[in-house]
């Protein structure tokens, strides 16, 4: 057994479930990459096999291999050229036939192959019978039965592919006398092209009977290939001529022919019924009158699951970056170090890290609707909607990726042939509000605004997403990028029931980059914030803090001994271990009421409730210690005031500190062009520094706001922005809106770069959309000002 | 008649496609050509969709004109 790599090369239709027996087959040893020269992606993944080391190349999916797109042009170049070991063509077993037009095609390549029966499972209960083993003796190949989803086939097609098993079959079409005799004409004319070139010599005839543009062009380049070229011109004008239709459409035709009558031998049974439950489901679900109420219903119901399932472990989570963070705080040294660990990194990432569950079930929801065929149905049920802004439904599904991340879906954008809808649609899609905006509206909603609207408002940000998309991509349509709107043709897969497998291993990916991310970008970026907000360090206070704060100190000592210690003859009653412990009780009863009634509304029943069971504790404890508990409910009232009033100098001493350090001198800079829209500096900070990722505005407000914590316990950051007078609902929900609509971030942009090939269409992005952030922000700011929402 | 103007779910023969030979090319690639049996499952202003050789395919408007069916 030599050692040297096997290369395999997976072929198949889209959608034949090529991926995951990819995906199946080389697990996380996976690299994406492009083929030199053009935009096609290559996928290539590694596996050890029996002791051999195995390269998996996934060609790109296509229907056949003419010349009309380069994908097919990759796909067979690459088997022809490259030499792979063996070609997998993977078949879909309830959709026969025309996934054998591309295997015919494959066939005539003449290299080793062998075909894998894909959804195996699918078409056995669909009632369809494939008699394999007479299809792999008609076409001379293996064929291997494979259930892509349950991991099933896997070895066997290794162990063909490791063993060397694999023929290179044939599927002898007879085009035909006319056809036939011209081939056997061209065919010796073309020993030298099949020596450049790696053809078959009947694979490059047939071509250049089809008119094949690659082929005629490749062959030109070639000495005497002109003549050749003619020749075969020649004997298409007279095929056109003798049989009444174009050569290529001819030979097509035989090959369906060739299927059809190679289907009717090995198709054993078919339950017809059964093939039309898509149809029954598809008859309801994209129904004209039915399918786009249906579609919005579901999205809002997507949201509304995601906030609600996503708050329980959001809140564990939020439990566990406290105590991370009180842990720190009560173990470090004061200084730079501990404030830099409790309020940066875990004040930064873990305001982040939070969101995990609501991220993981969005991503959850987004596949379920691709696994199950929903996500290609709403291409066709948003078709009308998009026709009328000059797009068509096929722009809707890279739009609709982008509520996961934009980043893909601007690569997803690469289906639409036409570089004008192309360029239209990776202008809007920022405009559906990614994942990473989530943790930002989370935060901000469910600080100001009530549980039971939660849900509809945040329905409300991404219908706005996605209403905003819609009409500039009406504007860019109209203004920039005029034309009639493209022709197109897109296949719709059966639904099917995906497998959990799937949709976890999916759902694991995306959470894996956004862990990642976390970890690298935000917390960078959560460390820059945290010494942009803490230095200057030496700042000139408007107040003597510390001596007011030692002055309330002093007279609260002061107080205390004249009107308690002097009365009661007690010496030091800092250490007076009774009164203390009464002091104590009261105190605890305060806590807990202040606790459990923090979200009651004045006058409800439940707070009224609170208030007598406080009494009645209160009320215990004077009975029992009658003597002392006045003075120590004095006591008590008088440490709460003293309490409060060092907060609150506390407060305004790092507000004063914060507004001095770089970052609020930044913020100071461009307040007074956000303040129109309601935004306060720190807001300012938070955005600007959200540029290089949205989720990072949770993390700097998250350090921002805990920059004042880092002696006590620190609080979740929505109490602290409900505490901030600068902020109420409509501040926050304008603060949503442009966090909606304002500059892509860094990734996005880079991505739009690359896939427009210019900075100037990336720019434009980001300029356009803050400049459109601005002005809705302004209008629902203001507008919501006027009609009295302002706190 | 054009498939834009047929019932729903009513199986239908293509007749003749009178595309471009491109796009005629194109959904020949996808499995539509001549003679075979053709269903609408569904159809709005501006698509189809339709059944053919054991899958869905998705059409514009315009393109699925140019389809001829009985």
């Amino acid at each position: 057994m030599d050692n040297k790599r096997i290369t395999i090369a997976l072929a198949g239709n889209p959608n034949s479930g090529k991926t995951t027996i990819f995906n199946n087959l080389t697990g996380s040893r996976q690299h994406v990459g492009n083929y030199p020269g053009v935009t096609v992606e290559k996928k290539e993944g590694f596996r050890c096999f029996k002791d051999q080391e195995l390269l998996i190349v996934d060609l790109p999916g296509t229907y056949s291999l003419t010349a009309y797109s380069p994908e097919e042009v990759v796909a067979r170049n690459f088997v022809v050229q490259d030499n792979p070991d063996v070609v997998v063509d993977i078949i879909d077993a309830s959709n026969l036939e025309r996934n054998l037009y591309l295997a015919t095609q494959l066939l005539e390549l003449e290299i080793p192959m062998v075909l894998a029966l894909n959804m195996a499972d699918v078409a056995e209960s669909w009632g369809i019978k494939i008699n394999d083993e007479l299809l792999a003796q008609k076409l001379g190949v293996s064929v291997v039965r494979t259930v892509g989803s349950r991991n099933q086939g896997m070895e066997e097609l290794l162990e063909i592919a490791v063993t060397k098993k694999a023929r290179s079959g044939s599927c002898n079409i007879n085009y035909g006398v006319d056809i036939e005799g011209a081939l056997e004409k061209l065919e010796p004319l073309l020993a030298v092209a099949h020596q450049e070139l790696k053809f078959p010599k009947r694979w490059l005839a047939l071509k250049l009977l089809e008119n094949d543009k690659d082929i005629i062009e490749h062959v030109k380049k070639i000495s005497g290939g002109e003549a050749t070229v003619r020749t075969a011109a020649e004997a298409r004008a007279a095929l056109q001529k003798k049989l009444g239709e174009d050569p290529e459409m001819l030979i097509a035709d035989l090959r369906y022919r060739f299927i059809g009558v190679l289907c009717r031998e090995i198709v054993i049974a078919k339950n017809t019924d059964a093939v039309t439950i898509s149809d029954k489901i598809d008859k309801v679900l994209t129904n004209r009158a039915l399918g786009l109420p249906l579609f919005l219903g579901m999205m809002w119901l997507v949201f509304n699951l995601v906030f609600t399932l996503g708050a329980f472990p959001q809140g564990w989570l939020e439990k566990g970056v406290e105590l991370l963070g009180s842990w720190f705080g009560q173990n470090l040294a004061e200084g730079d170090l501990k404030s830099l660990i409790v309020d940066g990194v875990i004040g930064g990432v873990g305001g982040v890290i939070v969101f995990l569950p609501n991220i993981l079930l969005l991503f959850f929801a987004i596949a379920l609707l691709e696994g199950t065929g929903y996500m290609a149905r709403a291409a066709f049920i948003m078709d009308r909607v998009m026709h009328k802004v000059g797009l068509h439904g096929k722009s809707f599904i890279p739009l609709l990726l982008g509520f996961g991340c934009s980043v893909p879906a601007i690569m997803g954008a690469r289906t639409l042939e036409n570089p004008r809808d192309r360029l239209v649609t990776i202008l809007v899609t920022p405009l559906m509000s990614c994942s990473a905006r989530l943790p930002v509206y989370t935060v901000l909603i469910s600080a100001f605004f009530g549980e039971h609207i939660a849900g509809n408002v945040l329905f409300s940000i991404y219908l706005l997403g996605i209403v905003l998309a819609i009409v500039m991509a009406r504007i860019f349509r109209s203004v920039f990028f005029t034309g009639s709107t493209e022709p197109f043709v897109m296949e719709l897969p059966p639904y099917r029931i995906p497998t959990l497998r799937s949709i976890v291993t999916h759902m694991w990916e995306r959470s894996v980059l956004y862990v990642q991310k976390a970890g690298t970008i935000i917390l960078a970026i959560s460390i820059i914030v945290w010494f942009l907000t803490n230095y200057p360090s030496e700042v000139q206070y408007s107040k003597d803090y510390e001596g007011l704060v030692a002055q309330s100190k002093t007279a609260f000592t002061v107080q205390v001994d004249e009107e308690i210690a002097q009365p009661l003859k007690i010496t030091n009653i800092e250490e007076h271990l009774a009164f203390q412990a009464v002091v104590t009780k009261i105190s605890k009863v305060e806590e807990d009421f202040k606790a459990k009634s923090e979200n009651l509304q004045e006058g409800s029943p439940e707070l009224d409730a609170l208030k007598s069971e406080k009494e009645i504790s209160l009320r215990k404890i004077q009975t029992v210690e009658s003597a002392l508990y006045g003075p120590a409910s004095r006591y008590t009232e008088l440490k709460g005031k003293l309490d409060d009033n060092k907060d609150k100098l506390d407060k305004e001493q790092t507000g004063e500190k914060l507004a001095q350090s770089y970052a609020g001198r930044a913020g100071k800079v461009i307040e007074p062009i956000i303040a129109p829209v309601g935004f306060d500096w720190k807001m300012g900070v938070g955005l600007f520094a959200a540029f290089a990722a949205k989720e990072v505005l949770v993390s700097t407000l998250g350090t921002i706001y805990s920059v004042g914590a880092a002696d006590e316990n620190s609080i979740p950051l929505k109490e602290a922005l409900a505490l901030d007078p600068a902020f109420n609902p409509l501040v926050a929900y304008s603060l949503m809106v442009f966090v909606l609509i304002y500059s892509p971030c860094l990734p996005t942009i880079a991505v739009i770069k690359r896939e427009t090939n210019s900075w100037k269409w990336a720019i434009f992005s980001s300029v356009y959309s803050t400049m459109l952030a601005w002005v809705i922000a302004f209008i629902v700011y203001q507008g919501g000002k006027l009609m009295g929402f302002g706190g | 008649m054009p498939l834009t103007m047929a019932n729903p779910h009513k199986e239908l023969h293509i007749t003749a496609i009178h595309s471009s030979q491109d796009m005629r090319m194109r959904l020949c690639n996808m499995g539509i050509t001549a003679g075979i049996p053709v269903r609408v499952i569904s159809r709005s202003p501006s698509s189809l969709l339709v059944g053919v050789r054991d899958t869905r395919i998705m059409l514009d408007f315009k393109t699925a004109h140019q389809i001829h069916v009985q």
